[in-house]
């Protein structure tokens, strides 16, 4: 289920630091120079996120966060592909969707895309189909 | 549910995963005793449900502890049971002989993942492969593969079609389910998914809906991720019960974590609304849609005692619904046994203190010492009890172990078991179900005979194979006995001849019995893999000794024969009466005496040169104390002393002891485990002046006198 909708404002660049996992222990935090609006937007999801590996995303997803609103300027999308996730487990879950909701408190829309099946699965499974729906274009992003 | 971590911090799943295997077991052996019980017949609608419902808890505490393995067999089984229970295929009684194998197989991966014992693939496949065809060649993929099984998460609904029907209550039933996660849930490595999946299963097709909610939004930055904190609602429509929709939450939930409101689904009622997928907790409009469930939406996400510190559930109290039994562990309880039995020793220092004080003066504290005696005695009977479990435990493997080697046998035999609530201390239950195997299989293969041997010999063709329990006193008596052949005297003399067993024709038969319990002794003609290599009776003799227990031969030609094992009551802690002997103090088991007496002279005796005591025409060994356990004394003649007359199993004697001290009961502390062995003691104790004193073996005091004397 490919979940992306619409375009972004800006082109899309996937920064290589954003991308994998595990970040080394406050690489992604207030020590780096804030990036551009443009390279926060996208958010790259990989491997498991399961219990074992629950610290190592929070970091990730931490640093990410960090970032994203120290951008200049803010988006007010990210794109999270999840198309490197091999699964998706209940922490892992409630992780991203911490994740998820605080972006949207801060007034981003969270644009969760190209999930695997299975990783789509285990959401619906667990009830989290709502956090990660994808918000529907306006009809100027649609065209 | 609490989280019980280790000193680190580290969950202990350990701990959990017992609690699993106790609950597999259980469910196994429940699965095997209906199974047992029929015989051939063909099990009705609640046995079928029965089965269908322990091997369901099996495959669903399975799939959540991670023993994925487990759910293969369990699952390819409640399909069957599922075809049989809605008529789908008939009913054959080989079908019983392959659910138990099954549940050996299931037996087998339990005590893999429990013991690391080794597990054996070909016969889970092989296992696994009967069901398939009994099922038939249109079992569905689902039917096939548990994981296959799993319902589609996009709907949740794609429920199997075995998950109807399920349950006793045919009546379908709409259930708004809360479940409120302890926050260790996903340290303790539990599939939430498997448990949804599990629920899922109960549902109706396409009447289950999943929706996880956070009760408030935490900052990303210092949120704990290992700690859960979602709240999952569960609305479904399905003919499960209640107690089935428990069963699904049995190892993650506490009575305050589970709110399952239930309303009787009305004929037509249009299918559940999609998903609303609201993730942050609070009232919806669905509130008002619910009059049945007043406070559904208010429970959500709060805990019982946020609500009502005084309501049942709260402080994660049990509610007053609650079981009536919990589960403790061994340790605990001996934990506490043996606290209870500091308590008595420190008891009986005060007791002790206080009986140098002058009763007048200090009669308040005389009373409250008695007092305090009684409180401790029931505290002590209260507490041992908590160790007692009925003998049913372990004469419930037996019938299916009697059917199966009779079949293997060609035997008919009918197992009759009588007194199975007699209750038993828990450290003597685990040690006595081997013997008892033992004897039970001896007499299938020996004792017994063949069924045209009955017949020809004018008895019933069945033969009949008795288990009994009673409490005697302070000892529990256990009977094996069979209406068969009974011991052949000569064939046992015979070998014991050859084996080089001093023996003779004159023995009686009290003597002659004994002889089966020596080393490797057989009077089988042929070693078949039920009985007949000499290792069994000398084994039931050692393990049954080892418990402080006695074994006893009763045989009567062409009439039967009788096994008596006679076992203490508890290990713990026992009734005695002290005595000295020189500066000594010894504990002589209450259960054992007779009486005791000064004796007069004309009462003393010889015979064969050996001192006996004349007692009301019987003559008994006098057993002098001092010179058994080599000690210094100013009493020899037991004139100038008391005898304590003690019987065991019809065996008398005389101890020599210098004087009688207090009857009090006292804890047995193991001698082996904090000294060494000391032939003669069944242990020792601390006494109320904090000495140690040894409690007497009885029997061993036999023998070593027997010793002596050659």
């Amino acid at each position: 289920v490919t979940a992306l909708a619409g375009s972004f404002p800006g082109d899309l660049e996937i920064a290589d630091n954003f991308a994998g996992t595990p970040r080394p222990p406050g690489g992604n935090k207030g020590d780096e120079m804030p990036v551009k609006g443009a390279d926060a937007c996208v958010v790259m999801l990989e491997g498991e996120w399961s219990m074992d590996r629950a610290s190592d995303n929070l970091e990730f997803l931490t640093g990410k966060f960090q970032q994203i609103l120290e951008a200049d300027p803010r988006p007010d999308r990210i794109e999270i592909d999840m198309a490197g996730l091999s699964y998706l487990g209940a922490c892992g879950c409630q992780l991203l969707v911490v994740f998820l909701e605080n972006l949207r408190r801060h007034e981003i829309t969270p644009v969760p895309c190209s999930i695997p099946q299975l990783v789509m699965d285990n959401i619906g499974l667990l009830g989290f189909t709502a956090a990660f729906a994808t918000p529907v274009p306006s009809k100027r992003e649609s065209v | 549910m609490t989280s019980p971590q280790t000193e680190n911090g580290a969950i202990d799943l350990k701990r959990f995963n017992q609690l699993f295997f106790e609950e597999c077991a259980e469910h196994l052996a429940e699965i095997e005793r209906i199974l047992v019980s029929l015989g051939d017949r063909e099990p009705d609608h609640e046995e079928l449900n029965a089965i269908f419902r322990a091997a369901h808890s099996i495959k669903g505490g399975a799939g959540i502890f991670g023993f994925e393995d487990m759910t293969v067999v369990t699952h390819v089984m409640e399909s069957l049971m599922d075809r049989l229970r809605n008529r789908e295929i008939p009913f054959v009684s080989a079908m019983i002989d392959l659910f138990l194998e099954a549940g050996d197989v299931i037996s087998m991966q339990l005590a893999g993942h429990r013991d690391g014992t080794p597990v054996r693939q070909e016969a889970i496949d092989q296992v696994r492969g009967r069901l398939l065809q009994l099922i038939g060649a249109n079992a569905t993929k689902e039917e096939q593969s548990p994981a296959a099984a799993l319902p589609p998460p996009s709907a949740a609904s794609a429920a199997t079609p075995e998950s109807e029907g399920l349950g006793d209550t045919p009546t379908v039933c709409r259930y708004e389910i809360v479940f409120t996660s302890d926050p260790d849930i996903f340290k303790r490595g539990i599939r939430v998914e498997s448990i949804i999946s599990e629920l899922a299963d109960l549902a109706q097709p396409g009447e289950f809906e999943c929706r996880a909610t956070l009760p408030e939004l935490p900052e990303l930055e210092g949120f704990d991720p290992e700690s859960c904190i979602t709240h999952w609602h569960f609305t479904m429509v399905s003919k499960a019960s209640r107690d089935e929709i428990h069963e699904v939450f049995m190892f993650v939930a506490d009575d305050d974590q589970l709110s399952i409101c239930e309303s009787a689904q009305p004929p037509g009622i249009p299918e559940l609304a999609p998903h609303t997928g609201l993730l942050l907790a609070g009232p919806t409009s669905r509130e008002t849609d619910q009059p049945e469930c007043a406070n559904f939406w208010a429970t959500a996400g709060r805990r019982a005692y946020d609500r009502d510190e005084t309501a049942p559930g709260a402080f994660g109290r049990r509610g007053g619904e609650a079981d009536s039994s919990i589960r403790v562990n061994v340790a605990k309880v001996d934990q506490l046994i043996n606290q209870v039995g500091e308590l008595l020793i420190t008891q009986a220092m005060l007791a002790q203190i206080a009986g140098f004080l002058d009763p007048v003066q200090h009669e308040t504290l005389h009373k409250s010492m008695a007092q305090l005696e009684r409180n401790t005695r029931d505290l002590q009977e209260s507490v041992m009890s908590i160790r007692l479990v009925p003998i049913s435990i372990v004469f419930s493997r037996f019938p299916r172990m009697v059917r199966e080697i009779a079949a293997k046998l060609g035997k008919i035999v009918e197992l009759k078991t009588v007194g199975e609530t007699t209750e038993l201390d828990k450290g003597l239950i685990e040690k006595i179900a081997d013997p008892l195997s033992h004897l039970v299989r001896n007499s299938l293969d020996h004792g017994l005979e063949t069924t045209q041997t009955r017949v020809a010999l004018g008895k019933n063709p069945a033969g009949t194979i008795q288990l009994k329990a009673s409490q005697l006193g302070g000892r529990i008596v256990i009977e094996v006995s069979d209406d068969g052949a009974g011991l052949n005297r000569a064939r046992i003399l015979a070998k014991a001849v050859e084996a080089g067993i001093a023996c003779s024709e004159s023995m009686s038969d009290e003597e002659v019995w004994p002889l089966i319990f020596a080393p490797g002794f057989s009077t089988a003609e042929t070693v078949t893999d039920i009985s007949g290599r000499g290792v069994g009776m000398d084994v039931v003799l050692k393990n049954v000794q080892s418990i402080g227990g006695r074994v006893h031969i009763r045989s009567e030609a062409g009439r039967g024969a009788c096994v008596t094992i006679s076992l203490p009551l508890t290990l713990a802690i026992l009734n005695g009466l002290s005595v000295a002997v020189g500066a000594e103090k010894f504990i002589i088991p209450l259960n054992s005496i007779i009486e005791s007496l000064q004796p007069k002279p004309e009462q003393l005796k010889s015979v064969n040169g050996r001192p006996v005591v004349a007692v009301r025409g019987e003559y008994l060994p006098i057993l002098r104390l001092h010179e058994l356990f080599n000690m210094e004394t100013q009493i020899r003649d037991p004139q100038l002393g008391i005898l304590v007359l003690v019987d065991l199993d019809g065996q008398k004697a005389a101890l020599l002891v210098d004087a009688l001290l207090d009857e009090q009961q006292v804890v047995v502390k193991s001698l082996e485990a904090n000294y060494r062995k000391v032939e003669g003691s069944a242990g020792a104790t601390i006494l109320g002046d904090g000495r140690v004193a040894l409690i007497l073996d009885v029997t061993e005091l036999f023998m070593m006198q027997k010793r002596k004397q050659l």
